[in-house]
This record gives C-alpha cells, structure tokens and sequence, in this order.
C-alpha cells in the first residue's frame, strides 16, 4: 500500500501504520485478556475438578474404609487405600484412628509423606504442586478417624502447557485474523484519507487547485472531502483573484505592468530566437489629467475604459496591449516585418481614438501621444525596451497632441534634459525665477495701447529658457495651475499698480490652460486675486486655445459664463489652428478672436492665407467680437490688416514684449499722447 | 452418643465395666464389640419404620458375664438408618433376635429364627443355620459369612462387611 512520504527519512512512520498498530494495540489488549482469562478458567476448572475427582476419591475411600476401621482391620484397609495405585497422581493415602494414629496407608514407591495429618485443612491445597485433602471418617455421628491424600499435580501441570498452547494459539490466530481483518478495514476506510493526502500533496508541490475529489459517501470523510474541495474552490478563485490583480488592471482589464514585462520578456526570447522584431508602442492620452480634474476620476476611469475597448478592437489578437499606469497605455507587436505596417498600426489607433466619446452628456475628444521603440535596435532587453519607447512618447508629446515618434538615441540627451528641466523648475518656483513680460496690443484704427498680453519667461542663470521648452514641462509635471495663479495674481496686481498710478488704463490678456479652466476651484481662485489685486474684471482678459473645448466643451463653456458675467472678457488664442469645428462660436461667451501668428506671417505671399485671414474676420464680426492678429511685425501685415478691418494689433511692429518697467513706460509714453 | 469413635467407645465401656470386663477375656470383648458393629453394617427388612420404637435384639446364649458386657456396651446406642436402639437378651427369655450369637452347642429353642442372624463364637460351635462365626488369624479377630444362609435369611448385609469378612458363597 503506498503511503505518501513527503520526508526523505526512512524511519517515518506513516498515518496508516500507526493507525494500524493502534488499532492492532487495542485489539491486543481485550484479546490478551480474554486469552489470560480463558486460561485462569481454564485452570481453575482443572483445579476445581482435579480437587472434585480427588474429593470423590477420597470420600470413596472414607466410605468404604468405615467398616476396616470399626472392624480394626487395618489391612482391610491398606487393601482398600491400595487401589489408589491405579491412580498415577496419587502420592500417598493415609487413614488415621481417633487417636491419630497411622491406621493404614498407600504410599507409592519414592513418595515421602511431607505433610503431618495435623496440617492439613479442612478444604483441598496446593503445596509444592501437589494437592492435598483430608476427610473425617464417620460412621453417622460416629467420628472413626481421618482419612488423608496427596496427590501430584502433573496432570495440571500438562493441563497447563495444554492450555496454555491452546490460549497462545487462539490468541495469535485471533491476532492474525484481526490484522489481516484490520489491514483489510483500514484499507478501506483509509483510501479516501489517502487520496485527500495525494491531492493536498499535488496542491502543495504543484500549487495548482483544479483537482476535486468525487464524493460519494455521507459521512464524515464526505465532509472532509467537502471541506477540502470547497477550500480549494476558495482557494482557487482567491488564487484567480490573485493572478488577476496581479497581472490585469482593474478597471480596463487590460494585462498591467507584470504581465506586459513577463511577455516582453517572452516575446524578446522569441524574437531572439526567430531573429525577428517587435515593436513597442508607448501611448499616453492627451490632457487626460485635465479630464479628470475637471470632470471627476469617474468619467476619468470610464475614458480609460473607453480607451482600452478601442485598443483591443483595434489590435490583433497577437499583439498584447497592456495598461502601464495612468492615461499610459502599452502595445506589444511581435513579429514585425516593416516600420511601414507599423506606421499603420498606428494611424489606425489614433484614428480610433480620436473618434468623439460620448460620457455622461460630455462629448469628449481624445488624442494621444505615442512613443515607439523596436527590437532589436532601439533595445535589447525590456527595460530598455520601455524607457525609449517612454522617452519617444515625451518627445511626441513636445510636438503636440495626437503626435507619434520613433526612437532615436538623440532622444536619450533630450530626456536626460527634460529630467535637467524638471528639477530646475522645482527650484525656480521655489526661488520665484520666474516673470512676466507684458507685449502691447494696440488698436488699429488709434495706434492706441488698449492693452497687454502677460507672457510668462524664465532666466535660468542669465539664459532665457523659452516657455515652449519648460510649459509642456510644467504641464506635465502638474504644476500648469499653480503657475497660471501665480501668473494671473502677478498680471492682476501689475495692472492695478498701473492703474492706481494713474496711467492709462488698459486689459492684461492671460493665458489660461484648458487644465485651469476645468478646475473646480477655477472661478473661486480668479475671483479671490482679482479681490485681493482690487483690478475690475473688466480689465482682465483670459485667452483660452481652441482645444480647451475638446474635452469638456460644457464644463469650459459654464465657467467661461461665469468668468463673463464677471466683467472679463474671454478671447480664443490661436484661433484657426485648433478644434476647427465653428459651430461653437455662436454658443460661446468670446468677445475676442485672436487670429493665430502662422497665419499672420503668411500674409501678403500666400493668397489662400489671406483669404483665411479675411474669413476669420469676417466671422469674428458678425459675431461681434473684436479680432486681434498676432505676430504682425511688417508694415504690410499691418496694412493688410488694417484693411481688413481687424481691430487691434499685437507684434514686434508695435513693441516686444516688455519688462514691468518698460510695460510702465510705454503706457506713460500713451498716456501723455492722449492728454 | 455423639463424636466419639467406636474404639474409644469400647474403650471406655470395657473401662465402665471393670467386672464384666475382668471376666471377659480379649477376645470375647471384641467378639461382643463385633457383634454390636455386625449390627451397624446389616438391615434387617422385617424391622421398618412402622415397627418403630422396637429394637435390635442381640440374642446371647452365654454367660452373663459377656451378656452384661455387651448390654453396657450397646447401652444408649442407635444404629443403623431407622437409628434403632440395640437390646441384649439372654436366649432364653427372648421373645425373638436379629441377631443370635451362639458360643456353646445346640439348644433347644423356643422362638423362632426367621430373620436372625445366627453368628457362632467359632467354627466348631455347632448350630443350624450358623450365617456367620468368628475365627481368629495371625492373632487377629476374623469373621466369616455364610452368603448363601444371609440370603436365605432375607436380610442386607452391608458390602463393607462383606468385604472385611471372609465370605462363604
């Protein structure tokens, strides 16, 4: 029978045998028992009938010798004790008169008499294995003497070892009989014991919970055997839940991270082995984080959901797509043959995702930047793999939304770089290393200043860093709110210092991010500084970009309200390069267009520029809102403009942009030519 | 009597009986012992329950000598499974006897011996229908029964008499 040993000790001893010695044990006992027992009966019956034929002998012989005695014939007697010979076991037999005195006696040839007839008892004894009785000899109440007998007790003795051989051998078979009856039981009642070991065996050395044991009985092995399979139920759907969350995400149940590395890891070995090439796709969504700051993780999570629905139907079943973490999101493709079918890849999953969602009444436009890296070139092992597919996705998020980029190893100084950047604008913060610098807008009919725009700069040890360098940056890092307060508190207090100064009064144009507009604390945070700089709202102008729209056009278009009611005037930054959709001009509280730089850059060489630039105006007139060009820095573009009918004017034509001091004295400048 | 042996009894009736005793010889006093034990080991069917209180009569044609012997020793003493009490009498003035013992030559009788048990003092006493007579051997009281004059009588002896007697078939 084989018995699980999980010990390389020999000298264990298994639960069968020691169920079986137990048992065998308890059987022992009642058997020795019995067997002790039925040997003492035995003995004791010998005893008792060994005594019972010597008494009947003896009382024969006390009978019968009456008349000798009464008669004094004492070889009657002899005569009559002599029978006895016949007796083997007889010793000796002796009667005795009244007076105690020998009458008669048999005594068998070697045999002493080792007992006086004063000794002996009443009742038979055993002595020195003999027995011995004695008998008065009485003729009615006449008391004529005494007879007495020995007798050996060999015949007990035989008896003895006879029953003693019978004890042994009715014990041993019993013994055989209950271990072979026991081997047989246990056997039977320990199978599915032994099948329960071989199971929790296999789990444990496998730790795989499939297995069940069938159950057939109702007893208490059917409840262990219950027990154990409901255990292992549990067990296995923890266990499922386990390797779920381990290795999927919860919310997309998209493979996360683990399980991207395990079959990157996978598909390296594969590729490596087949010589062949794999791609990896970094993808993250375009201002997600302003989704979800100002819409709420819900509809945050159900875009991601959303996202992952996309990917999965737009990839090959082969592919592994995979959420990395956040808005970040990873595609594995094995076996690529071509960058080209690659590319396609691609434009098929910005396609898809930049296909309009529509969430909880929020129309909602998703883009995403993607960053590519293959193997085995750009990598040759996952890490690698990851950090230049990664490095490639910031590099596309530099170019702008819904962009994608291979991997370089040029891209490796960008990143150690933007990492340069990242720290050095925690310490510009820190140590206020940054300003504004305020360009002029002037009207076009007047050449009057009506107002500047605030630009944000940064002298980073006397170099000027470029906004477009650290703005993504701070965006990304999610500090873009933060600077936007602190950039609208300094514009606000300027202008009023401006004001309270007694120069001319004109609006401070900031630019807000969408990320700002859609925060919840957006219209509280505008009205606190404009309290706390006592500025009127009405000299406060917010320049949004047209894509703060895309996200949340709702969420914008009710806080714009708010900010208009207010008495700020709101204008479209950029306009004409953005969500080109101009149907939501009509629904939304602008009171000025500004005509995007490229365009007014163009204009007087392209034809087809001008007569954009011609329908933006014309546009943003029948609406009634004032339109700005941008850039203007040639006398043409101005007069183009100017006849146009564009309203005001803003460009190296007029001024650059100027320091505080230098803002403070071109409004002095104006404000002496209007007195 | 109770408990005490026989030979003691004896013992102690011959002591009882210094004048018998001194008259008597050895020999008779065991023969007078004898015949009261004969008493003991022989049933006489014609002395049943129904006859009770009646005795066992020792009839003795001796002198009075052994006569007196032998009624002191039987004096008080009940044998036998009806425990009858045991009575010496003289021949001549007994009415009828279980058991008549004989020591000189035939006499004429005036009772009956139907059941009577006839023992002789000796084989050379001469009586009818002696059943039983004392002999002696190797100095040694003996006795001897006639089986075939027991039956013929209609009495029981007892096997243990049988067996100490030398029997006459």
């Amino acid at each position: 029978m084989t018995i699980l040993q999980k010990s390389p000790d020999k000298s264990r001893v298994s639960f069968f045998y020691k169920q079986m010695i137990a048992v065998m044990g308890i059987n022992i006992i009642p058997l020795l028992v019995m067997s002790t027992m039925l040997y003492t009966n035995f003995i004791t019956d010998y005893k008792n009938n060994l005594i019972e034929v010597m008494s009947s002998k003896i009382s024969l012989l006390a009978a019968t010798s009456r008349s000798a005695l009464v008669f004094n014939d004492s070889e009657a007697a002899t005569t009559l004790l002599a029978s006895l010979k016949e007796y083997t076991a007889t010793r000796y037999v002796q009667i005795y008169n009244t007076d105690m005195e020998l009458f008669a006696e048999y005594k068998r040839l070697g045999q002493i008499v080792d007992v006086p007839a004063e000794d002996y008892k009443n009742n038979a004894f055993f002595k020195n294995e003999n027995i011995y009785l004695s008998q008065r000899i009485m003729m009615g109440d006449d008391y004529l003497g005494v007879i007495v007998l020995s007798a050996n007790t060999d015949t007990l003795n035989v008896q003895k070892n006879n029953y003693l051989l019978i004890s042994s051998s009715v014990l041993l078979a019993s013994l055989i009989m209950a271990f072979i009856l026991n081997w047989q039981l246990q056997g039977r009642l320990t199978a599915p014991i032994r099948e329960l070991i071989t199971l929790v065996s296999y789990v444990a050395e496998n730790k795989r919970y499939h297995k069940r044991l069938y159950i057939d009985r109702d007893d208490e092995i059917g409840d262990l055997i219950l027990g154990v399979n409901t255990m292992l139920d549990t067990i296995e759907t923890h266990e499922t839940q386990l390797f779920q969350r381990a290795n999927y995400d919860e919310l997309t149940e998209l493979p996360n991270r683990h399980l991207l590395m395990e079959r990157l890891e996978h598909g390296i070995h594969a590729a490596e082995r087949n010589k062949t090439e794999m791609a990896l796709l970094f993808l993250d969504l375009d201002r997600f984080k302003i989704i979800n700051d100002s819409l709420g993780h819900r509809i945050g999570d159900e875009v991601l959901v959303q996202v992952a629905a996309k990917l999965s139907n737009t990839m090959r079943k082969s592919d592994s797509i995979s959420r990395w973490g956040g808005d970040e999101f990873v595609i594995l493709i094995e076996n690529v043959e071509k960058v080209l079918d690659v590319e396609h890849i691609i434009e098929k999953i910005m396609l898809e995702i930049d296909q309009p969602m529509m969430l909880e009444n929020h129309l909602l436009h998703i883009s995403t930047s993607i960053g590519v890296a293959f193997f085995p070139q750009d990598g040759k092992d996952s890490l690698s793999l990851i950090k230049h597919a990664d490095i490639s996705m910031y590099k596309a998020k530099e170019k702008g939304p819904g962009k994608y980029e291979y991997f370089n190893t040029s891209m490796l100084n960008d990143s150690v770089q933007r990492l340069t950047i990242e720290a050095q604008i925690y310490k510009a913060l820190k140590d206020e290393d940054f300003f504004l610098v305020y360009q002029p807008q002037v009207a076009v009919n007047s050449e009057c200043i009506i107002g500047f725009e605030a630009l944000i700069r940064w002298n980073l040890n006397g170099r000027f860093v470029p906004p477009d360098e650290f703005l993504p940056v701070i965006e990304e890092v999610g500090l873009m709110y933060e600077l936007t307060l602190w950039i609208l508190a300094q514009a606000c207090k300027q202008n009023e210092i401006w004001q309270r100064a007694g120069l001319l009064p004109v609006t401070v144009a900031v630019n807000f991010p969408a990320s700002f507009i859609l925060h919840p604390d957006c219209v509280k945070n505008v009205q606190s500084i404009l309290s706390d700089s006592g500025l009127a709202p009405k000299y406060l102008e917010i320049e949004l970009t047209e894509n703060t729209f895309i996200n949340s056009r709702i969420t914008a278009v009710s806080v714009l309200r708010i900010l208009q009611d207010l008495g700020i005037n709101i204008a479209i930054d950029d306009f004409g390069t953005g969500y080109s959709c101009l149907s939501y001009l009509k629904d939304l509280p602008i009171g000025t267009l500004k005509i995007d730089g490229s365009f007014i850059t163009e204009l007087g060489v392209s034809h087809s520029n001008t007569g954009i630039v011609q329908s933006i105006i014309t546009l943003g007139k029948s609406l009634d809102m004032l339109l700005v060009a941008e850039c203007v820095e040639t006398e043409l573009q101005y007069s183009i403009l100017r006849d146009m009918k564009c309203d005001i004017i803003q460009g190296y034509l007029f001024s650059r942009p100027l320091t505080v001091d230098d803002a403070a004295s071109y409004l002095v400048k104006y404000s002496l030519q209007k007195i | 009597m109770s408990g005490g042996c026989l030979i003691s009894l004896l013992s102690l009736l011959l002591y009882s009986s210094v004048n018998a005793e001194n008259l008597l010889s050895k020999e008779d006093k065991l023969k007078a012992a004898y015949l009261f034990n004969f008493t003991k080991f022989i049933e006489w069917p014609t002395l049943g329950r129904s006859e009770r209180p009646s005795s066992i009569r020792i009839c003795v044609d001796d002198s009075s000598a052994f006569t007196q012997f032998l009624a002191k020793l039987v004096a008080n003493r009940r044998v036998g499974k009806f425990q009858k009490t045991v009575e010496v009498l003289s021949l001549e003035t007994a009415g009828g006897c279980e058991l008549l013992f004989v020591r000189g030559g035939e006499k004429k009788l005036t009772i009956k011996l139907n059941h009577t048990v006839v023992v002789a003092d000796s084989a050379s006493v001469y009586f009818p229908n002696v059943a039983m007579f004392f002999y002696v051997k190797k100095s040694k009281l003996r006795f001897e029964i006639d089986l075939k004059k027991i039956k013929s009588l209609n009495v029981v002896v007892s096997s243990e008499l049988l067996k100490l007697a030398r029997v006459r078939s």
